[in-house]
């Protein structure tokens, strides 16, 4: 190899060493809209189809594509342009999650907390939206974050409308407590344990609260006289009475049930937000991937070109780590390349990197190489 | 099936079931300019002031409204005009949901399967499929599914609820159409009739600078004036800017006059209550919590967009400087 290697294509060409070797395979792939991108543009040009996943690996072998992406939804004519004659049919239900950070190199802490994220999801779609685990798929997207597909034949149909009503019930957008609250017969009607969805949600969270004695009197203090109404407290949330709670915060000694409900939704506003992400599952995934009905996403198993990692299929997500268990190439084989900027020191594939100094040549595992080197923080010399 | 299974009444009251289709092919009639003039009628009253329900509780009376739903369908079908398709929508739901809030669980279920809608009930509360319940649910905050019980793909809703997702159930698929080439001189002399009694003032009359709106009030104005309707809240938002923004209750009256379920008294109703409590415009985030937020402005609230424009616009206007200084 010269000292001028292209990396664009170089790299292009260790993908297509990739694709030569693993089979891709895309469910309904005859229905999909597929995008392609280069070294500086993730999607270069898109309304591609297939008609079966054979032609596809064929296209990957030969072109070595850097990203390979598509639709969630399903289309009569995928391939045909505009949009409207595409003729839609339905989509999968998926979501995005993105881990945010600074840097450039990808931060397994960073992952791990999305992951944490990502059981809370899986655990809504479970419990709230009746979908079994067997039609969630989860992939990792080869960088900062997960997607997660839902295939379910129920939630295909679903239009904008109702995805964004799933996104703002999973991330709690919108919640207004004042909504679950009532006066009637003289006492404030509230979420009981019992319930279902987030009053049910609501009146367990405080009923944990209140059973936990440091954090009951973090947010409830002397004013409550803990040990002796206790067990009313928790009486209440039981059977949905909140007067008695609503009483005790009120600063008025005459009570005034609607000023007493109105105190009682301040304070409760205030435990869901310092509580915020223990409590109400606030699992922050983008809200315009899962809306667009025709948003196209890295195909899985594909090899992502910011990173040279497999978008991988995650069957133990508890046990899962990026950068041990996606590698797409050589810990052993080794390349040399030149440091273009300062690299801290990283841990990667199995093995620790020291601080990787501008303009050295240094000889890294050819995973690592071309991990630097899609970040266009190395190039490959020989 | 014998003509005298049908039960006349019930499908009356739901003419848009497959059962009632049956009836009407049963009847082998030839379509005459009466079934058409009845059909008009029905458009009339629809376009008018909404349907009322049957008065005459008699044989002859059911059978004549199931013909003049029929027929209505057959002149909508020729009428290339979706105000008029999706007025005639919400008029024959509001009336299907007067039936449906006095009917027992069982009439409704057999109702509900038209739209594929099953459902079961436990002490009066009703359970249905997650799906088909944000598939039909009213676009109204009381309706969101944050507010709603849910779990394990269920939701839990009242009857009168229910009734209220049927009729957004009924009022989507009474919007669509199918494609009829048959079209009278009959129909086509109907057709033309009917359509004086439509507004015909357009919006471009009066003078509104669409530069200065958001996009989200520009997309509001922009379905109301193609008579696409636009949720409660998102007519609150509309109404709440309009009357920030200095316009008459007239100037207001006239965009909303294209909504398909517009109604003079309750809109003006509507305006003067929204100016008497001098409500403030909803903020980006409560817009975007009800999907009316439609574009990333980078400002708080639709009523500093101007503001916050100029703004861009001036910091922009910066860097271009600072561009060409460096080239």
């Amino acid at each position: 190899m010269s000292n001028n290697i292209e990396m664009p294509v170089w790299l292009s060409q260790k993908f297509k060493e990739y694709y030569s070797k693993n089979f891709i395979e895309i469910d309904q792939i005859e229905k999909r809209e597929f995008g392609f991108g280069t070294y500086d543009k993730k999607i270069e040009y898109r309304h591609v189809s297939f008609s079966s996943n054979k032609d596809f690996n064929t296209k990957l072998a030969q072109d070595g594509p850097l990203y390979v992406s598509y639709s969630a939804a399903y289309y009569a004519s995928p391939a045909a342009r505009p949009m409207q004659k595409k003729e839609w049919l339905g989509a999968d239900l998926v979501f995005d999650l993105d881990a945010h950070q600074d840097s450039i190199l990808i931060s397994p802490e960073e992952l791990e907390k999305l992951k944490s994220k990502l059981f809370l999801l899986i655990d809504i779609l479970e419990n709230d939206f009746g979908i079994s685990k067997t039609k969630i798929k989860i992939n990792f997207s080869g960088s900062r974050g997960f997607h997660l597909r839902v295939f379910d034949e129920d939630f295909k149909t679903l239009g904008r409308y109702a995805r964004k009503e799933i996104v703002d019930y999973i991330d709690a957008i919108g919640l207004d407590l004042s909504k679950f609250f009532y006066i009637e017969n003289k006492n404030i009607v509230g979420p009981k344990l019992s319930d279902w969805g987030y009053s049910g949600k609501l009146a367990s969270t405080l009923y944990s609260i209140l059973s936990d004695e440091s954090k009951a009197s973090k947010y409830f203090g002397k004013a409550l006289e803990l040990e002796k109404f206790k067990q009313k407290y928790l009486d209440g949330l039981k059977n949905g009475n909140w007067t008695f709670l609503a009483a005790k915060l009120s600063k008025s000694p005459t009570l005034n049930l609607s000023n007493a409900a109105k105190n009682l939704i301040e304070k409760l506003q205030l435990i869901l937000e310092r509580e915020g992400p223990n409590i109400f599952s606030k699992v922050d995934t983008d809200a315009n991937v899962t809306v667009d009905t025709s948003k196209l996403l890295r195909a899985e198993n594909t090899l992502h070109g910011g990173s040279g990692l497999i978008a991988k299929t995650i069957f133990d997500l508890a046990g899962f780590e990026p950068l041990k268990d996606s590698l797409a190439f050589s810990m052993k084989k080794t390349l040399t390349v030149q440091v273009l900027s300062d690299i801290p020191a990283y841990e990667f594939g199995n093995m620790s990197f020291e601080k990787l100094e501008k303009q050295k040549k240094v000889e890294l595992p050819e995973a690592y190489a071309i991990y630097l080197a899609c970040k266009k923080l190395v190039l490959v010399v020989e | 099936m014998n003509r005298n299974e049908f039960n006349l009444e019930f499908l009356s009251h739901y003419p848009f079931l497959a059962e009632a289709k049956k009836y009407v092919d049963s009847l082998k009639l030839e379509l005459d300019d009466s079934i058409l003039e009845l059909g008009k009628k029905r458009l009339e009253e629809g376009i008018a002031s909404g349907l009322k329900p049957i008065v005459e509780l008699n044989e002859e009376s059911f059978k004549n409204s199931i013909l003049a739903y029929a027929a209505s369908r057959l002149i909508l079908s020729n009428w290339k005009n979706i105000y008029i398709r999706q007025r005639m929508a919400i008029a024959e739901s509001k009336l299907a949901r007067h039936y449906l809030s006095t009917e027992n669980f069982e009439n409704l279920k057999t109702i509900a399967e038209e739209f594929k809608i099953s459902f079961s009930v436990e002490k009066d509360l009703v359970y249905i499929d997650v799906v088909s319940y944000l598939k039909y649910a009213p676009k109204d905050i009381h309706y969101k599914l944050l507010f709603i019980p849910l779990k394990e793909g269920k939701v839990k809703l009242t009857k009168d609820q229910l009734t209220r997702v049927l009729e957004e159930a009924i009022r989507a698929r009474l919007e669509v159409l199918a494609p009829v080439s048959l079209a009278s001189n009959k129909i086509q002399q109907i057709i033309k009739e009917l359509s004086s009694s439509i507004p015909k003032h357009r919006i471009d009359q009066i003078k509104i600078n669409s530069q200065d709106f958001p996009p989200c009030i520009k997309k509001l104005i922009a379905q109301l004036s193609s008579s696409i309707n636009v949720s409660h809240y998102g007519r609150v938002a509309l109404a709440i800017y309009l009357i920030k923004a200095g316009y008459s209750n007239e100037q207001i009256q006239k965009i909303f006059s294209f909504a398909p379920d517009y109604n003079f008294e309750t809109t003006n109703y509507q305006i003067e209550f929204i100016r008497k409590k001098n409500y403030n415009m909803f903020s980006c985030a409560t817009m975007d919590s009800l999907g009316l937020c439609i574009a990333d402005c980078k400002c708080s609230n639709p009523s500093l967009f101007r503001r916050k424009l100029h703004l861009f616009n001036a910091q922009k206007s910066v860097l271009a400087e600072d561009e060409e200084y460096v080239k």
